[in-house]
């Protein structure tokens, strides 16, 4: 019987995969961003309002997770511009693997910006590296407002959460004092923004945020 | 789901190791899985019965040791149990607070022959 002394992270075949995925998407010069969700939170929705404001600005493309369907790639195709459908099989979320045979399908001569959107789930992708510059997080109003506390590691990774669908409040009984008081102790560092794609509320602010991050990120 | 793909990763660490050490059978693994991870131990106990059937690992002790979640507060010094996910200190009430201990993932020791 021999002992061995192992005291390694489990994730870490995925960390080591993003490491490289990450020099990949440095030397290209993309700034990335992992979008994640519950199921059903909208964020394709607002994918889709975000790219038709800033793709004549910034060169655009998506890596869009799915458990099976290519519904939300065809959406986001429909936008005109490049998109990469994972389709994880029932997995629950997106790893460096996936990222790294997605970036092959991508010209990234042409991208300035990849949004990753993740599987919608509140738990597993919180857990997955993917070479990200920026966290967003996704929740809606008809999600309920417990959410975060709920599933907090996903808050508290996120620079920026979005509180969508916030035009049917009325309809729901979301407290939004709770939610953002709620958001300020698990992350007070997260700004939080207000969006709803019927109203389009929400949507410019979000879009100038988002330029402000690139052209720091990527000064010209 | 989630802890199948955390197990996946786990088992794929373990057979390597063992590898490296000429090991043929795997008696006993200890992990260490903080509370803060995500990941429950008894669905990861269960799916590591079922993905190590087959590998050098099956039948082996799994041995998984929770990890408390604990944070510091820079204000006051201290440092104390998260509780329901919350690093409010509670000494000042401050939400600011380093996280110690609670995001531990990791495989820590094993033994074979
Ligand atoms: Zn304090």
């Amino acid at each position: 019987m021999s002992s061995v002394k192992v005291v390694t992270n489990i994730l870490k075949v995925n960390d080591e995969l993003t490491q490289e995925n990450k020099k990949l998407m440095n030397e290209k010069g993309l700034y990335v961003i992992n979008l994640m969700s519950s199921p059903g939170s909208g964020k394709t929705s607002i994918l889709e309002k975000v790219i038709a404001k800033l793709k004549d600005e910034v060169k655009i493309a998506v890596i869009e997770g799915d458990l099976y369907t290519t519904k939300d790639a065809e959406r986001i195709e429909a936008q005109g511009v490049q998109v990469v459908q994972i389709n994880t099989e029932g997995g629950c979320h997106l790893d460096g693997q996936m990222i790294r045979n997605a970036l092959s399908h991508l010209n990234l001569d042409e991208t300035n910006l990849l949004v990753i959107e993740n599987v919608g789930n509140l738990i597993c992708p919180a857990s997955f590296k993917l070479g990200e510059d920026l966290i967003i997080t996704v929740l809606s109003t008809t999600e309920g407002n417990d959410k975060p506390l709920k599933y907090p590691r996903m808050f508290e990774k996120s620079e920026f959460v979005i509180l969508n669908k916030v035009d049917l409040v009325p309809y729901t009984n979301f407290n939004k004092d709770e939610f953002h008081k709620d958001i300020r102790e698990i992350n007070p560092r997260a700004k939080v923004i207000e969006t709803s794609c019927v109203t389009g509320q929400g949507i410019d602010e979000l879009c100038s945020w988002l330029k402000e991050k690139i052209s720091i990120s990527n000064p010209v | 789901m989630h802890e199948a793909a955390i197990v996946e990763s786990a088992l794929e660490l373990i057979l390597a190791k063992a590898e490296e050490h000429q090991l043929t059978k795997i008696r006993r693994i200890t992990a260490k899985v903080g509370e803060l991870s995500g990941a429950l131990p008894d669905a990861m106990q269960f799916v590591f019965q079922n993905a190590s059937q087959g590998t050098i690992a099956e039948g082996s002790d799994f041995i998984i040791e929770q990890v408390e979640a604990t944070a510091s507060c820079g204000s006051c010094d201290i440092t104390f149990p998260i509780l329901y996910y919350h690093p409010v200190c509670p000494s000042c009430g401050g939400l600011d607070n380093q996280v110690l201990t609670g995001y531990e993932l990791y495989i820590d020791t094993m033994e074979g022959d």
